[in-house]
């Protein structure tokens, strides 16, 4: 498997398969990424579309990137937005969905929490989720679900630093409105557990 | 891993949440995180509903299935590929083309500055003329003096002509000289003569018409108007004025100076484009036809090399030459490219 670096290379110097290669690799992510903007498929597939053949286009004048899929993020949520921008269509981002419903576990989990539990914790997560703004919304996104660095995250969404930290505190804020309530039981059944 | 044991007592859900330690044990953990956050819950144990919590969260988060359309991913490559191939075409058919003639251009321009800089730098600014076989041209000099230039002959000059020093010009051929009379009046300095220089020999006028035609080491000097020094220096050094009438030839290869039966008018009325033939052997035509008009001569009929002819004949191509020498000798020529064989009919 070669890495993301050598395909973009070999991209930037004119081949045609790499794009190829990159486009296969980040198809799923950066459509999920931009569903979270527009449920439209349609519009998503046309800025993925747009964003390749101008990728080939441009490929002259594309710089050597620190990061593939930073700059595929950046450029894919710049072409998606103006898109989004010429429909006249507000900026969004979607709660998440798809999780696992009630009773369900959580993924690889050593069922440390009990199902109860776990069904209110999601629920207040989601509450706490419909509850912010877009952008807050966003930046949980990339922070947790994409683990991106607060550099990269503010590289992405055109912010500085500063003001990133501060989105993201402000989103965490809300999240604390939305704490479940621990009951004792549950607190008892916790304590006598030896590992998390 | 190593952990500085941070005080954990004032921690909530949020700031575990917000712990970037936490974080990375809570998504890519190790024996060594293990170890160290379950020894926090035994230290902590009123922390470990709020660890759970946050836990929960970021897993919640982090885990949530990707969305996956329902139009494939195969189908948009497809796409894709089209488009980049339709753009390759248009680049092909139109922009590379346009690019790389832009691209030759710039390259032919420079290569060209380049030539013309260094043919001035080398030439040092002479200015020089060359006709072709069988062409005249004129050439005004600065000085506004007219130079009338017979076939296959050439001059140069320095381009800038000061006025206090004497005008110079080099001469290959032949070519009729009409020379502006610059100087005043009473007054003559060495800056208002006109020096042509031709074979070795240096011709100083003032202002005057004459005729020199130098071929195969042979310079015939004719003078129609004004006054002319011939002057030649090294061996064999002398100097000849010339007066409007004369005309005299110079043999470089034996260095002999001596007048000329053809009288100046004769010599100059190639420049209205005739040859006139007043004493010329057939022999000396021949010459001219080779000389001003670049035929090479097979004369196989030596008897008629020393028989003279008077008269003037047109002389604006070579044809009408030869049609009158074939016709008064009773010749035939034949022609291979430009070799003619003349022989007795």
């Amino acid at each position: 498997m070669q890495d993301d670096k050598d395909i973009w290379e070999a991209f930037r110097s004119g081949d045609e398969s790499s794009l190829q290669r990159i486009f296969d690799k980040y198809y799923t992510p950066l459509f999920n990424y931009g569903h979270k903007f527009s449920a439209d498929d349609h519009l998503i597939e046309d800025a993925l579309q747009n964003l390749f053949v101008r990728l080939w286009k441009n490929r002259d004048g594309i710089k050597d990137t620190g990061s593939v899929k930073n700059y595929l993020y950046k450029s894919f949520r710049r072409v998606l937005l103006r898109m989004l921008e010429v429909q006249q269509r507000e900026y969004s981002f979607s709660v998440p969905e798809g999780w696992p419903g009630p009773g369900q576990e959580l993924p690889y989990d050593q069922t440390l929490i009990s199902r109860e539990r776990l069904e209110s914790i999601r629920s207040n997560l989601v509450a706490a989720l419909e509850k912010m703004t877009p952008r807050q919304r966003e930046i949980i996104h990339l922070r947790y679900y994409e683990e991106m660095e607060y550099e990269e995250i503010a590289a992405l969404m055109q912010l500085s630093v500063s003001s990133t930290y501060k989105l993201l505190y402000k989103a965490i804020d809300t999240l604390r409105q939305y704490l479940s309530k621990t009951d004792l039981l549950i607190l008892l059944a916790v304590v006598s557990l030896k590992k998390i | 891993m190593e952990h500085q044991q941070g005080n954990y007592t004032d921690y909530t859900t949020t700031s575990f949440f917000k712990d970037e330690t936490f974080i990375r044990h809570v998504l890519k953990w190790d024996d060594a995180s293990i170890a160290y956050w379950v020894q926090l819950s035994t230290q902590y144990p009123d922390k470990r509903a709020a660890m759970e919590e946050a836990r929960a969260w970021i897993l919640l988060l982090n885990r949530e299935p990707a969305y996956s359309p329902a139009t494939g991913k195969s189908l948009l490559w497809e796409k894709i590929a089209g488009n980049i191939a339709a753009d390759e075409q248009r680049q092909r058919r139109y922009y590379r083309p346009m690019k790389l003639v832009a691209k030759w251009t710039a390259a032919a321009a420079a290569v060209l500055l380049f030539m013309v800089v260094v043919r001035e730098l080398s030439s040092h600014g002479q200015r020089s003329y060359t006709t072709a076989f069988g062409k005249h041209e004129q050439v005004v000099l600065p000085d506004e003096s007219v130079v009338t230039l017979n076939g296959n002959s050439s001059i140069h000059y320095s381009r800038t002509w000061k006025s206090a020093k004497p005008r110079e010009i080099w001469l290959n051929g032949e070519a009729y000289f009409e020379v502006k009379h610059v100087a005043i009046k009473n007054r003559w300095q060495q800056s208002d003569s006109f020096h042509v220089h031709v074979s070795n020999l240096a011709l100083t006028v003032l202002g005057t018409k004459f005729n020199v035609r130098n071929r195969r080491n042979i310079t015939e000097i004719s003078l129609l108007e004004g006054s002319l020094r011939i002057e030649k220096n090294g061996p064999g050094a002398f100097v000849k004025i010339l007066k409007p009438g004369d005309a005299f030839v110079y043999d470089s290869s034996k260095q002999l100076l001596k007048e000329m039966e053809r009288k100046p008018q004769a010599n100059k009325a190639w420049t209205a484009n005739e040859l006139d033939l007043d004493g010329y052997t057939l022999r000396e035509i021949l010459n001219v036809l080779e000389d001003n008009y670049g035929y090479s001569i097979t004369l196989d009929a030596p008897e008629l090399a020393q028989k003279r002819l008077s008269g003037t004949v047109p002389a604006a191509n070579a044809d009408d030459i030869l049609f009158v020498i074939r016709k008064v000798f009773n010749l035939k020529i034949s022609q291979k490219a430009n070799h003619l064989i003349i022989s007795q009919n």
